[in-house]
């Protein structure tokens, strides 16, 4: 390499450098916040980018064995899980009706779908508070489990299409020719292919639930209910004590999975967000 | 843990004026639902903690006196003398009654309350608004609500 | 059950329900419908009708624990007296005009910058996209603590740097310090969005017309005016409207790091709706909160599909 192109390339990394700050600052507060022991939490004179008294796990267990932080990542894990389990199967047929076959309306039914995606949930949880109510999920983690899918099935739905696009159709009409019905095109021909497209919408469905915030701050309330968001949020302020440590090591913990999955998943992740532009 | 605020800071109750002391209190119920599983115990519960004069003191003093109640009997309680401080909650002479008295509670009243239009009046009023145009706000947008 | 099997010899007298159903169901005009079905019924139940009733009740004086009637748009009319929500009207543009223009320029910016050839790529773009993947509420948790009237970290930084005067700004306690926050932390959460989508239309470009350009005489700016923004224009156009709807509608941030602000300066729709309609119960009222969303979602629905959207389904 030249070395004019070397030192672009290193003023490109330099340029780079207030962004990254900027991107990961936050983590590296929150967890050092997390690891500080109190004393040095408080203190107006210390110096708060290192921790200089020592490292300490008490704000760990103290939200592990004093508060129901285990109860609220079970919840969340569950409603998550079965949401996103329900939103692909519901979005992958939609989609493979879409993207694929002909028949009444399929324009319209197409856009529709895609702009529910549109409609905030900002707007929807006032009366969906009633609906829940009326089906007899008020103040229930099932609550959570119906309404996710309103959003993350028209998310999915519009990303598979783009996937089974992909997908050449004279693959199928093969496999149709050779004797198999549709449904049997679809699911050993069409959907093997489009693992990746599957396993990316499964990733996103996974990652908007967990994150959901309105919803589960609406339509659940008691301690053994809530997912972790909430909880952390509103459990680890007790009147007008703030926790700080164990606010911290909270969000790090209730963090855990969605960044577990990040790291071994992340060309998914960047595939997917790409996959609205362009297609 | 003390902080060195803690030091330059006390309690004072409302200030009073030429008609009194008033203050608001939140008025406490006790209540067992129809459809509760554990209706009995929890009965016994009350009866227990309210029943008796002993329970009752343990109740005020392990709360710091954060939630000693506005019976005039109780003014005197030995929780007020654990700390230097808690002798300016001493509440000789106040009135107590529930949020927008003398209006009737009712949902207007909730809404005011929820809009906190009295906390953002003072706020307006400490950081830069004249006082009288805060005052004069703060009773327009209540006269709004109460309007309906 | 097959198609296209030639010569069938001969025909049962009667064809059982699951043939007669399997073969329905190869049809497309019949498994289209049935395919789509579920995700249409979810929809209806829980996203149509909610909206129909939510047009319902702002027209309504519904509250909590009574049964409603009709009042007509008196909802709406007595909104424009209150003035929380004069000032939350003004609060979601400026908000959503700041954070949007803000995320706008990074993004591009950061994109252009990414499109460069750079080591550790991979490392880079999962450091830049960590922010939008990890749970808002837990994540404004952090910017709380960095913004808190006693110990901000941002404070303490300014201070050392020499940029602020002792104490250092209030920022939840202060009027435009604190809608200040807000953007900050959604501009830290959104940018990402954008890079990673700007990033995949640059990368898009043929770089055949960069180099057409330069043989014509074309510097960097040039270029980039006439090459890379008109080309850029449909990825564009799809993330600021997208941006746009979900900035207008947040309700983690706000919630979580102000709930409302200061004398009512950061509070937006959602959380204003929130206030009036769950936690004092006049869910008319809160109805008609929410629904003023309404405008702005139907004209980010028109533009999309009329400029942004090309295929039809």
């Amino acid at each position: 390499m030249t070395r004019r192109k070397l030192t672009q390339r290193i003023a490109m990394h330099l340029l780079l450098v207030p962004f990254l700050i900027f991107a990961l600052f936050p983590f590296y507060h929150m967890a050092l916040t997390s690891l500080k022991q109190n004393k040095e939490l408080y203190d107006r004179n210390a110096v708060p980018l290192l921790i200089t008294k020592g490292p300490t796990l008490e704000h760990y267990t103290k939200l592990l064995w004093d508060t129901a932080f285990l109860t609220w990542t079970k919840n969340s894990l569950l409603v998550t899980v079965l949401s996103t389990f329900v939103s692909l199967v519901i979005g992958t047929i939609a989609a493979y009706a879409l993207s694929r076959l002909k028949f009444f309306a399929v324009g319209t039914l197409g856009t529709g779908i895609f702009v529910t995606y549109l409609v905030p949930t900002s707007l929807l949880f006032l009366p969906l508070a009633q609906v829940v109510n009326w089906l007899g999920l008020g103040d229930s983690k099932w609550a959570l489990v119906v309404t996710y899918p309103t959003f993350l099935v028209p998310f999915c739905t519009w990303l598979l299409m783009g996937y089974f696009r992909t997908v050449p159709k004279e693959v199928e009409e093969c496999a149709m020719v050779d004797g198999a019905t549709r449904i049997q095109a679809l699911w050993r021909i069409v959907l093997p292919i489009a693992v990746p497209g599957l396993v990316c919408a499964a990733l996103f469905a996974f990652t908007l639930s967990w994150n959901e915030f309105i919803y589960a701050l609406t339509f659940t309330s008691s301690s053994d209910q809530i997912t972790a968001s909430v909880g952390v949020t509103s459990e680890l302020i007790r009147g007008d004590i703030y926790y700080w440590g164990s606010l911290m090591a909270g969000a790090v913990l209730a963090s855990v999975p969605i960044v577990v999955l990040y790291v071994f998943f992340l060309d998914y992740y960047v595939s997917g967000l790409t996959a609205g532009a362009i297609k | 843990m003390k902080l060195p605020t803690a030091d330059t800071i006390n309690h004072h109750r409302t200030p009073g004026g030429p008609a009194g002391r008033h203050e608001t209190d939140v008025p406490r119920h006790i209540a067992i639902w129809k459809f509760s599983k554990n209706a009995e115990p929890a009965k016994e519960f009350i009866r227990y903690l309210l029943g008796k004069r002993e329970v009752y003191d343990e109740y005020i003093m392990s709360a710091d006196a954060f939630n000693l109640p506005v019976y005039e009997k109780l003014q005197d309680h030995p929780v007020l003398k654990t700390d230097p401080k808690y002798a300016g909650l001493k509440a000789e002479g106040v009135q107590y009654h529930c949020y927008g008295w003398p209006a009737p509670p009712s949902d207007k009243v909730q809404l005011i309350t929820n809009s906190f239009i009295m906390p953002n009046m003072i706020a307006k009023a400490v950081t830069g608004t004249p006082t009288k145009d805060a005052i004069v706000w703060a009773e327009n947008e209540m006269k709004k609500i109460v309007a309906g | 059950m097959a198609i296209g099997r030639v010569g069938v010899a001969a025909v049962p007298a009667r064809v059982s329900l699951r043939a007669r159903v399997g073969n329905l169901l190869d049809r497309e005009e019949w498994l289209g419908p049935v395919f789509v079905s579920p995700a249409l019924f979810l929809l209806l139940l829980l996203v149509a009708y909610p909206f129909c009733m939510a047009l319902y009740f702002s027209v309504s004086n519904a509250f909590i624990g009574r049964p409603s009637h009709f009042i007509g748009i008196r909802n709406f009319v007595n909104l424009w007296g209150s003035d929380a929500f004069r000032q939350t009207f003004q609060n979601a543009f400026v908000f959503t005009g700041a954070a949007v223009g803000f995320k706008l320029v990074l993004g591009l910016s950061l994109a252009m910058i990414l499109n460069q050839p750079l080591w550790f790529k991979r490392l880079i773009r999962g450091a830049v996209l960590l922010p939008w993947v990890i749970p808002t509420a837990l994540s404004t948790l952090g910017w709380w603590w960095m913004f808190n009237s006693l110990y901000s970290v941002v404070n303490w930084t300014g201070l050392a740097l020499g940029l602020m005067d002792p104490p250092g700004p209030n920022w939840l306690g202060q009027r435009y310090y604190a809608m200040t926050a807000v953007v900050v932390v959604n501009i830290w959460r959104g940018l990402p969005f954008f890079v990673i989508t700007i990033l995949a239309g640059l990368v898009s470009i043929p770089r055949e017309l960069y180099e057409a350009a330069e043989a014509d005489g074309a510097g960097p700016v040039a270029r980039f005016w006439h090459v890379t923004l008109p080309l850029l224009k449909p990825v564009l156009g799809i993330v600021v409207l997208f941006s746009t709807i979900f900035t207008f509608s947040d309700f983690n941030i706000v919630y979580v790091l102000t709930h409302g602000g200061p004398i009512n300066s950061t509070h937006l729709f959602a959380t204003l709706a929130r206030q009036v309609g769950l936690e004092t119960g006049r869910i008319g009222e809160g109805a008609a909160i929410s629904l003023y969303l309404f405008p702005v979602l139907m004209i980010v629905v028109w533009a999309q599909l009329r400029f942004v959207r090309k295929q039809a389904y």
